[in-house]
C-alpha cells in the first residue's frame, strides 16, 4: 500500500492510495494519513489505483475527511474502480464524502 | 454435477490474512471467477477473519479457522467455520449510516459489507463451532 502526496495549484492536494487497503495496507498509512489531514484543508483522494478498499480503509478516508471538514476544509474522492465505488455507495460513504469521475471537477470541489 | 470445494485451516489471527487472500487468488483464478465475484470474495473474508479474531477469548495463534469455498456452475458458497465463543454477526446491530460527516461514525461496516456483497448470509452455532455461510451469484455481483 502507498500514499503518494502531491501538491496542486490553489492549494489542492491530491493524495494517490495505489494498492490494497485492507487491515495491513491502513496501518501501514494511518500516521502519514493523520499528517496529511491535519495539515491540509482542499484534499482530493485519488482512488484510481485503490485495487481494494472494505471497512478499514473506509475507517481511514472517514478519520481523515472528518479531520479536514472539521477545521473548515473539504475533501472528495476521484476515479474510484467499479469495485471500490459498489463498497463506497453501499456504506453511503458517498453521501459524506463526494465522488468525482474528474479531476477538474474535483479540484473545484475542495477549492471552493 | 458435481461442486469443487477447497479447503483452508488458518489460525484465527490477523496475520492470516496475507495467506487467506493469496489462497483465494489462486482459486478465484483456478475457477475463473469475475473480477467483482473475487472482491467480494475478499471483502467477506477479510470481514469474517477480523471478526472472529477480535470475539475469540483466548489468545492468538490458539484457535483455528476452517474455510471452504465451493463452487457450483451458478454460485459460489464461502464456509467459515471457527472454534470461538458464540458470535452471530446477523444479530449486531446494523450500522448507522450518515448523511453528514461531522455525523459520521468510524467502524462498525464489516457486517454491513459482507451483507450487502452477498446473496445470502446465514449464521448457525454447530457443535460449539461458529458456522458462517456466505453465498454469491456467478452471473452478476449480488
Amino acid at each position: 500500500m502507498e500514499l503518494l502526496i502531491e501538491s496542486l495549484d490553489n492549494d489542492v492536494t491530491r493524495a494517490a492510495l495505489i494498492g490494497r487497503l485492507d487491515i495491513q495496507g491502513a496501518a501501514k498509512i494511518d500516521i502519514r494519513m493523520s499528517v496529511l489531514a491535519g495539515s491540509q484543508r482542499k484534499v482530493v483522494f485519488d482512488l484510481a489505483e485503490l485495487q481494494y478498499l472494505a471497512s478499514m480503509g473506509i475507517r481511514s478516508l472517514v478519520m481523515a475527511a472528518k479531520t479536514i471538514n472539521a477545521k473548515g476544509g473539504r475533501a472528495v474522492l476521484l476515479n474510484p474502480t467499479p469495485e471500490v465505488e459498489n463498497v463506497l455507495k453501499v456504506s453511503a460513504i458517498d453521501s459524506i464524502i463526494p465522488i468525482f469521475h474528474d479531476l477538474e471537477a474535483a479540484k473545484s470541489a475542495v477549492a471552493g | 454435477m458435481t461442486n469443487s470445494v477447497d479447503r483452508l485451516k488458518i489460525a484465527a489471527d490477523l496475520e492470516e490474512l496475507t495467506r487467506t487472500q493469496t489462497w483465494l487468488a489462486e482459486r478465484a483464478e483456478h475457477h475463473q471467477l469475475a473480477s467483482t465475484l473475487v472482491y467480494a470474495l475478499d471483502v467477506c473474508l477479510e470481514e469474517a477473519i477480523s471478526n472472529i479474531a477480535r470475539h475469540g477469548a483466548v489468545g492468538p495463534g490458539e484457535q483455528s479457522v476452517d474455510l471452504a469455498l465451493e463452487v457450483a456452475a451458478d454460485k459460489v458458497r464461502l464456509v467459515i467455520e471457527d472454534e470461538g465463543p458464540p458470535f452471530d454477526p446477523t444479530q449486531a446491530a446494523p450500522p448507522a449510516l450518515a448523511d453528514r460527516i461531522e455525523d459520521a461514525s468510524i467502524g462498525g461496516l464489516g457486517i454491513h459489507l459482507m451483507q450487502r456483497l452477498s446473496s445470502s448470509l446465514v449464521y448457525e452455532r454447530r457443535h460449539d463451532r461458529n458456522c458462517l455461510t456466505l453465498e454469491f451469484a456467478r452471473s452478476a455481483a449480488a
